[in-house]
């Protein structure tokens, strides 16, 4: 048994090895990278160019998103603090009891919050 | 002895801190600086990212960035490194194999770690597949909380960070939902409870609609624990880059401070939340 466990643990940190040397094995030449550089130069040109006539509305429009998503969070976890804390002002005691459930509740509320930030952070590039 | 010892060890860590500091940003073609971009020579990088390809986000071309992976490798490496050294208590024998240790140490840390995520996870899930499960909790929780803390020191960034970590974590309790609540009820039963509640043919309009909502809660999991893992911690790195670039000694420090709570509170929602994922699937309470 603990050999077989070995045997897996070895055979996982060979293949973790093999994986992280792959891409200095397969590296391009130095001609090819160039090449390649040079076309990928230019079709970022031109989505430089596309993206300067928009980035007013995107601004705007990831300005919005994550104004919304903080007030709606703030509000939403404005009531779990309130319901964790009049738990514990009715019984202090259990305050130990009450902290690990009010902090999985606002980290769940704020995880709405996030995905808003996220989406408006793929926005505005 | 131990006093200097200790003195010594805090001011090599302040000294490496400023020298990290000290060091001018080296921006790459989009890739985030880290102390591992003036160590790691340009050649390598280059072919790196040109053996890895472009990488694509929102529909856009973005170099590939490998800071990130670098980053991920060495908060591997640190857990395993970690886990071996608080192995060595397994070694002992005799009284000291069970007598507590006397100062805070790795070993504690892990006791502490452990002892919390597992009565936890046999809160939610019954201690037999607690038992089950633990490993693969346990390296979730540290691997996230090393990956996440590292992006407090200078020079290095949170692991975390990028789409791509978070969703393979996301991915790989997806993967383990499936596989292990296929084994347990079997394929065909596992799959009957997407249907829903009433599985007979004249509740098809039913069947049907369960299925739409259950398939799209089933892909929303991975994706929601990848996004808000993600989320936090770019933000939380953002915002204190942000309060850096000010330049007032001293002022990022209540936002790392605000840093510390939110990685160590993330860490165990993914974990809480995978657990409970992998409760629902391999629940054995069926009364059908």
């Amino acid at each position: 048994m603990i050999k077989a466990r070995k045997a897996l643990v070895v055979g996982f940190l060979t293949i973790f090895a093999l994986c992280m040397a792959a891409p200095v094995a397969l590296a391009q030449t130095d001609a090819a990278a160039a090449a390649a550089a040079e076309i990928a130069a230019e079709k970022e040109y031109a989505k430089e160019m596309a993206k300067i006539s928009q980035s007013g509305w995107l601004g705007l429009a990831a300005g919005l998103t994550i104004a919304i998503a903080a007030f709606g969070g703030a509000l939403g976890q404005g009531k779990a603090a309130v319901a964790a804390l009049e738990g514990i002002a009715r019984n202090p005691a259990a305050s130990g009891k009450l902290f690990t459930p009010m902090i999985l509740g606002l980290a769940l509320i704020e995880s709405l919050v996030i995905y808003a930030f996220v989406i408006a952070i793929m926005m505005v590039p | 002895m131990k006093q200097k010892a200790r003195l010594l060890w805090i001011g090599v860590l302040t000294g490496c801190c400023v020298l990290l500091c000290a060091f001018p940003a080296l921006a790459g073609e989009g890739d985030h600086w880290s102390i591992f971009a003036s160590i790691i020579p340009e050649n390598t990088l280059q072919n790196f990212q040109a053996a890895w390809g472009k990488t694509w986000i929102a529909g856009e071309e973005q170099p590939a960035r490998i800071m990130h992976i670098v980053m991920a490798v060495v908060a591997f490496i640190l857990v395993l490194i970690g886990a071996t050294v608080a192995s060595r208590k397994f070694k002992k024998t005799g009284d000291e194999a069970v007598l507590p240790e006397q100062s805070f140490g790795i070993f504690t840390f892990f006791e502490l770690v452990s002892d919390a995520l597992l009565g936890s996870m046999t809160e939610i899930m019954g201690a037999k597949h607690a038992r089950k499960f633990f490993p693969l909790i346990m390296s979730l929780a540290l691997f996230i909380l090393c990956g996440n803390l590292l992006g407090l020191v200078p020079g290095f960034l949170p692991a975390t960070d990028n789409l791509n970590t978070t969703i393979a974590l996301g991915f790989i309790v997806f993967f383990v939902t499936h596989i292990y609540g296929v084994r347990e009820q079997g394929f065909v039963h596992y799959f009957a409870h997407f249907l829903g509640p009433i599985r007979s043919w004249y509740a098809l309009p039913l069947m049907i609609l369960m299925l739409a909502i259950e398939l799209i809660s089933h892909i929303a999991r991975p994706v929601s624990l990848g996004i808000r893992l993600f989320g936090n911690m770019f933000g939380d790195h953002k915002v204190v880059g942000i309060f850096l670039a000010f330049s007032i000694p001293l002022l990022p420090l209540p936002m790392m401070v605000l840093g510390l709570i939110v990685c160590t509170v993330q860490t165990l929602v993914f974990c809480l939340l995978s657990v409970a994922y992998i409760a629902l699937a391999v629940a054995e309470a069926d009364e059908h």
